[in-house]
């Protein structure tokens, strides 16, 4: 997936300009969840394991996608945590939605679980 | 500490009002984390908790009495003070016999807060299957209720050792003591340093082979499956589930009370089932949740319309075995917006559960925590009922879609597994345990069921292994029910074994009997009655001239079972028990036909 094109300054203007203030706005909108949902996917989740590794006193090691989900500490608790956050966070919960479903076993398919969620 | 609190989540989820799964999940497990910190905590302090918050909020519900969370907590105290008083100490055992009713709650909860060891003995044992569960209790005191004393007084000539008998009614002798004891919460020195590894309570589950075994159940047990279902179901203090489901059972009697007395929710304890009168309750009760077996939903399915099945104020029906081909007529019937299913067993050391009411599964792992759950199905000798092993030895583990025996790791969550509390009896603790199933020296709990995995990761069951069925909701060992046969007076051999019988969950017992020249089949429902509860009767009765055997004069139960109970294909004499009298009257064509076409009930 590639990033949504940034809505430019010029354009902005111009649909001001037009008067076209409902397309502006969605426009923008549209362009915004886009661009956040495909480039910071990974950087959510890595954010919220951190702060929750916190919460919970766990120390996580250095994450990178081969790391199985064992091996970064987290009990059940965490993950129930995490992902009952992520469904706040980025607006799915791709284990419960998919009929495609996946059984995450490393950091890596945690990921693309999120990522691979329909738009 | 404070007691376990449920709210509402604020956020939304695709159904409002609802919970998504992830954070029922959440709840439920945060739940649950908090017991292991505390041990001292056990789940009478949950109920002293809640009585300071909301002392006058009704916790037990019943025709018989009703006890507000202040009068529970009382209650409980008084009945831990007079297991004091009475010199029960940490681990003895105290059988309790009594139909449904909020006393019954506030005894098992007070007598095991101070240690002792609570026995639920079902209240429909009669004769040898009676004095064998108090038998095994080894219990030193009894608590019976007036109602069941004579047949407690019958069975007394098999038992080992007579505990003392507490006749529990109005003014009896345990009632005037209790009423005497202080109801204040109880002192540290009181309590004497009992957690929550102690054992609580026995109960009683029929095993794959021979008389019930008592199951130990822990306070963290306990715990657990309150906390569990605290969470999954989303209770909150306004809550009032309806449970008609004998008390003397893990789910009627520990999982429907703990998981609302958890969030401070009330529970209406009906003595038992009736479908004519379900609907009108929960009405009348003003429940939010029901607890079903699938048998239940079953016969109210079956049942004619009631004025009230649809205008109740339910959100939630939680319980197991209700079976794909009448879930969605069961829920759209009767308007229920959301059921719960699970899979657990008494002993057992996982459970399942079906978050999201997919239609005839009884659950799956939440595919987030599938590395670290603790099950699997393994491949089974279909002959022996026994796993089979690959060349080093191993288990075979089900691929999805194949049948297989259901298999839980034996340890610590950290390690992977769950605990296995076994049962009073070592042999059958360790019979119930598989080794090297994915490695050597590892250990595994045997559920004796047989289920199987779709690719979504839901789980189905299939049926039970071996010499077991169901019936009624029960489980029957086929060795107890064969047993009790061969005592009734002129029976030379028999064989007991599970049929099925169209529009029924479970199988019917049925059985194939060598009849000597005494036999009396007019007499034999009235024998069978002094050994055994009317659940486990055969339904229907074959008198052969021989049993098949094998070689190894192990009887041939698969050739009578696929034999069946149709007088067109079977020549020898067929009776069937009437369900009113006991009696056993001559299964013929015209009575067959009505079997099978569900206009005979029973």
């Amino acid at each position: 997936m590639s990033p949504g094109r940034p809505f430019t300054k010029g354009a902005e203007k111009i649909a001001a300009r037009q008067g076209d203030l409902a397309f502006f706005l969605y426009h923008r909108r549209h362009c915004n969840e886009k661009a956040s949902a495909t480039m910071s996917v990974k950087s959510r989740i890595v954010s919220a394991m951190k702060q929750i590794a916190e919460e919970q006193k766990v120390v996580l090691p250095p994450l990178h996608d081969d790391l199985s989900l064992h091996e970064t500490g987290f009990d059940s608790l965490a993950f129930a945590i995490l992902v009952a956050r992520l469904e706040d966070d980025i607006g799915s919960d791709p284990f419960t939605m998919s009929d495609d479903v996946v059984f995450p076993q490393t950091v890596g398919d945690f990921v693309r679980a999120y990522e691979n969620v329909p738009a | 500490m404070t007691a376990g609190v449920i709210e509402r989540p604020t956020s939304i989820s695709s159904r409002p009002g609802r919970p998504s799964a992830a954070k029922a999940w959440l709840k439920a497990i945060e739940l649950t984390s908090r017991i292991e910190a505390d041990p001292q905590r056990l789940f009478a302090d949950i109920v002293e908790d809640w009585a300071k918050r909301q002392g006058d909020h009704p916790a037990l519900i019943s025709d018989a009495e009703t006890f507000s969370y202040r009068a529970l907590a009382a209650r409980i105290n008084q009945y831990a003070r007079w297991a004091l008083a009475t010199g029960i100490k940490r681990g003895d055992r105290v059988c309790l016999i009594m139909p449904s009713r909020p006393d019954y709650v506030a005894a098992w909860l007070g007598i095991s807060l101070v240690g002792g060891v609570v026995a639920l003995i079902n209240t429909k044992l009669v004769g040898p299957s009676l004095a064998h569960c108090v038998n095994v209790a080894e219990a030193a005191h009894a608590i019976v209720a007036g109602e069941l004393v004579d047949a407690y007084d019958m069975a007394g000539s098999h038992l080992i050792e007579a505990p003392r008998r507490w006749l529990h009614g109005d003014g009896a002798e345990i009632i005037v003591a209790l009423d005497a004891m202080d109801s204040a919460p109880l002192s540290t020195s009181e309590r004497r340093g009992v957690t929550i590894d102690d054992r609580a309570l026995l109960i009683y589950t029929s095993g794959t082979t021979g008389l019930p075994k008592a199951a130990s159940i822990s306070h963290h047990r306990i715990l657990n499956w309150g906390g569990w279902f605290a969470g999954l179901t989303n209770v909150s203090a306004e809550d009032r589930l309806y449970d008609c489901l004998p008390v003397h059972h893990s789910v009627g009697g520990i999982v429907a009370p703990c998981s609302m007395l958890f969030a401070g929710a009330s529970v209406v304890l009906a003595e038992k089932f009736s479908a004519s009168g379900f609907w009108g309750d929960v009405v009348r009760f003003d429940c939010t949740l029901f607890q079903y077996i699938g048998e239940l939903c079953r016969y109210l399915l079956k049942a004619a319309p009631d004025e009230f099945e649809k205008v109740h104020r339910l959100r939630l029906a939680c319980g197991n075995g209700l079976r794909g081909d009448i879930w969605e007529a069961f829920q759209a019937r009767f308007a229920i917006p959301q059921i719960l299913e699970f899979y657990a067993a008494t002993e057992g050391n996982f459970s399942l559960y079906n978050v999201e009411g997919r239609p005839g599964a009884i659950g799956r792992v939440p595919p987030m925590l599938v590395h670290r759950f603790p099950a699997g199905i393994v491949k089974l000798d279909a002959e022996l009922a026994a796993p089979l092993r690959n060349d080093d030895g191993l288990c075979i583990a089900c691929a999805r879609g194949e049948v297989g025996e259901a298999v839980g790791r034996i340890g610590t969550a950290d390690q992977g597994g769950g605990r296995f509390e076994g049962y009073t009896d070592a042999a059958a603790t360790e019979k119930k345990i598989l080794r090297d199933v994915l490695a050597k020296g590892d250990a595994w709990f045997r559920t004796g069921d047989l289920i199987r995995q779709d690719p979504q990761g839901y789980f189905y069951f299939v049926d039970r292994i071996g010499d077991t069925f169901r019936w009624k909701g029960e489980n029957i060992a086929t060795s107890e029910v064969t047993e009790a046969i061969l005592e009734c007076p002129g029976v030379a051999d028999a064989a007991a074994f599970g049929v099925s019988v169209p529009g029924h969950d479970g199988r019917a017992g049925m059985a194939a009997i060598v009849a000597g020249a005494d036999f009396d089949v007019a007499a034999f429902g009235g024998h069978l009655a002094q050994r055994l509860p009317a659940y486990a009767h055969p339904l229907v009765l074959r008198i052969c001239t021989a049993l098949p055997s094998t070689e190894t004069f192990k009887q041939k139960k698969q050739r009578l079972i696929d034999d069946g109970f149709d007088p067109a294909d079977v020549t020898d004499p067929l009776y069937l028990r009437d369900p009113r009298s006991g009696a056993y009257r001559l299964l013929d064509r015209e009575v067959h036909a009505r079997l099978i076409d569900g206009s005979l009930r029973f």
